[in-house]
C-alpha cells in the first residue's frame, strides 16, 4: 500500500495530465462537430500547461516572490515554468479566438458545423 | 467509415497511453528539488534574479527581463491574432455601429446595468491597475491585468449590454489600442539603443532615479503597460468583431 501511495504522490499527477491530454486528442479524432474538435484542442492545451507546471513544484518551497531572509534556491518553487505557461495561456486564448472566428465563417457558408453536412454541401457544389 | 476512424483513433490513443505509462518512470518526482528542471538555470533565476532585475517577483523578472525579447513576440502574436479575427469576420455579415443604434432595453438589463455594474466594474478595473502596478513587487503582471480590464467590459457586453459602457469598443478603437501596446513595448526596447545600450537594456533608459537598479523597475513597468494594453485590446477586438455580426446582438436594430 505504501508503494502505491508513494507512486501516486510522486507520479500520480502525470497520469491525470496524460488522461486529460489523450481525452482531448481522442475528441479531436472522433468528434464530428468542428466546434467540439476546437474545444477538445483546448483541453489538450490545458493538459500540456498542467504538465509543465508540475515540473516547477518543490517540497517546502514557497511562491516565487523574494522574501529577503530566504535566499536559497530550494526555498522557492521554480519560476521558469510559470513564466513560460503564463504567456502560453494568453496566446492559446488568441488562437482559440481565431479558430472560433473561422468557425463562424464556416457556419455562414455551409449553415452547419457538422462534418457530414459540410462534406455533403461540398459534393453538391 | 466513421466507425473505422473511431476504432483507429481509439487504438492509437490506447497505445500512446501505454507508451506514456512507461515514460512516467523517466519523469522527475513531484516536489523533488534536485530534479533536472529545478536545478541548472532555475537556481540562477531564483538566487540572482531579484538582485539582477530589481524585481522581487521572479516570474515577472524572468518574463519581462531575462526573456523580454520572447515576451515581445508573444505580445505581437496576441495582436496578430486579434487582427486575424477582425479580418476573418469583416465580410458582408459585418454591421457598423452608430450612436443611437440601440433599442430600448429590457427591465432586467436596466437594473443590472444601472445598479450592479457601477459597483462591480470600478472594483474590477481598480484591481486590474493594482495587479499591473504590483507586477514586479508581488504577484501580478501585464497579462493578468489585461485580462481583468477585458473582463470588465465583457461583463458589460454579456450581462448588461454594451450600451451601458461609457467607452464604445469598436473594432477600429481596439485595433488601434493593440497596435499602441505593441508600440510601447517595442519602443521600450529601442530607446536604450539611442543611449548606447542594446535592445531592451533597461540600464540605458534615459531616466535618472537614485539607484541604477531602479531603471529595471521602470523598464519592466513600461513593457507591462504595453502588454496590458495589447492583451486587453486583443480580447476586446474579438468581442467587438463577434458583437458586430448581424443577428448576434439583439439590442442593435
Amino acid at each position: 500500500m505504501t508503494v502505491l501511495n508513494s507512486f501516486l504522490a510522486e507520479k500520480g499527477i502525470y497520469m491525470l495530465t496524460a488522461i486529460l491530454f489523450f481525452l482531448g486528442m481522442y475528441g479531436m479524432v472522433t468528434c464530428k462537430n468542428y466546434m467540439k474538435k476546437l474545444i477538445c484542442m483546448n483541453i489538450m492545451q490545458v493538459a500540456v500547461i498542467f504538465f509543465f507546471l508540475c515540473f516547477g513544484q518543490k517540497d517546502g518551497g514557497t511562491i516565487p516572490v523574494s522574501l529577503g531572509d530566504l535566499m536559497a534556491a530550494d526555498d522557492y518553487i521554480n519560476p521558469l515554468p510559470h513564466a513560460l505557461m503564463l504567456t502560453a495561456i494568453v496566446v492559446s486564448l488568441g488562437t482559440t479566438g481565431v479558430g472560433l472566428a473561422l468557425l463562424m465563417r464556416m457556419k455562414d457558408k455551409y449553415g452547419s458545423m457538422e462534418e457530414d453536412d459540410i462534406v455533403k454541401k461540398e459534393d453538391d457544389l | 467509415m466513421r466507425k473505422k476512424i473511431m476504432i483507429i483513433g481509439l487504438v492509437g490513443i490506447i497505445s500512446m497511453c501505454v507508451m506514456a505509462w512507461y515514460a512516467i518512470d523517466l519523469l522527475p518526482a513531484i516536489g523533488d528539488s534536485q530534479s533536472a528542471p529545478n536545478t541548472h538555470i532555475s537556481a540562477v533565476f531564483i538566487e540572482e534574479g531579484p538582485e539582477a532585475t530589481n524585481a522581487p517577483n521572479m516570474v515577472t523578472g524572468v518574463l519581462a527581463d531575462y526573456r523580454g525579447f520572447d515576451t515581445l513576440w508573444e505580445t505581437t502574436v496576441m495582436f496578430l491574432a486579434g487582427m486575424a479575427v477582425s479580418l476573418i469576420l469583416s465580410n458582408k455579415m459585418r454591421r457598423h455601429w452608430h450612436p443611437g443604434d440601440f433599442n430600448e432595453l429590457g427591465e432586467f438589463a436596466g437594473i443590472v446595468g444601472k445598479v450592479v455594474m457601477p459597483i462591480v466594474v470600478p472594483l474590477v478595473l481598480l484591481y486590474a491597475i493594482y495587479v499591473l502596478m504590483h507586477g514586479e513587487v508581488s504577484l501580478g503582471g501585464g497579462f493578468q491585468a489585461g485580462a481583468l480590464i477585458a473582463i470588465a467590459f465583457i461583463l458589460y457586453a454579456t450581462v448588461a449590454g454594451m450600451e451601458f459602457s461609457r467607452i464604445k469598443f469598436t473594432q477600429h478603437f481596439t485595433a488601434c489600442m493593440g497596435a499602441v501596446g505593441v508600440f510601447i513595448y517595442a519602443m521600450t526596447g529601442v530607446i536604450p539603443m539611442f543611449f548606447g545600450g542594446k535592445f531592451l537594456q533597461y540600464e540605458k533608459l534615459p531616466f535618472h532615479p537614485e539607484h541604477v537598479a531602479e531603471l529595471h523597475s521602470i523598464g519592466i513597468l513600461m513593457i507591462e503597460i504595453g502588454v496590458t494594453v495589447t492583451v486587453a485590446a486583443t480580447i476586446l477586438i474579438i468581442l467587438a468583431a463577434v458583437l458586430e455580426r448581424k443577428g448576434l446582438n439583439d439590442s442593435i436594430k
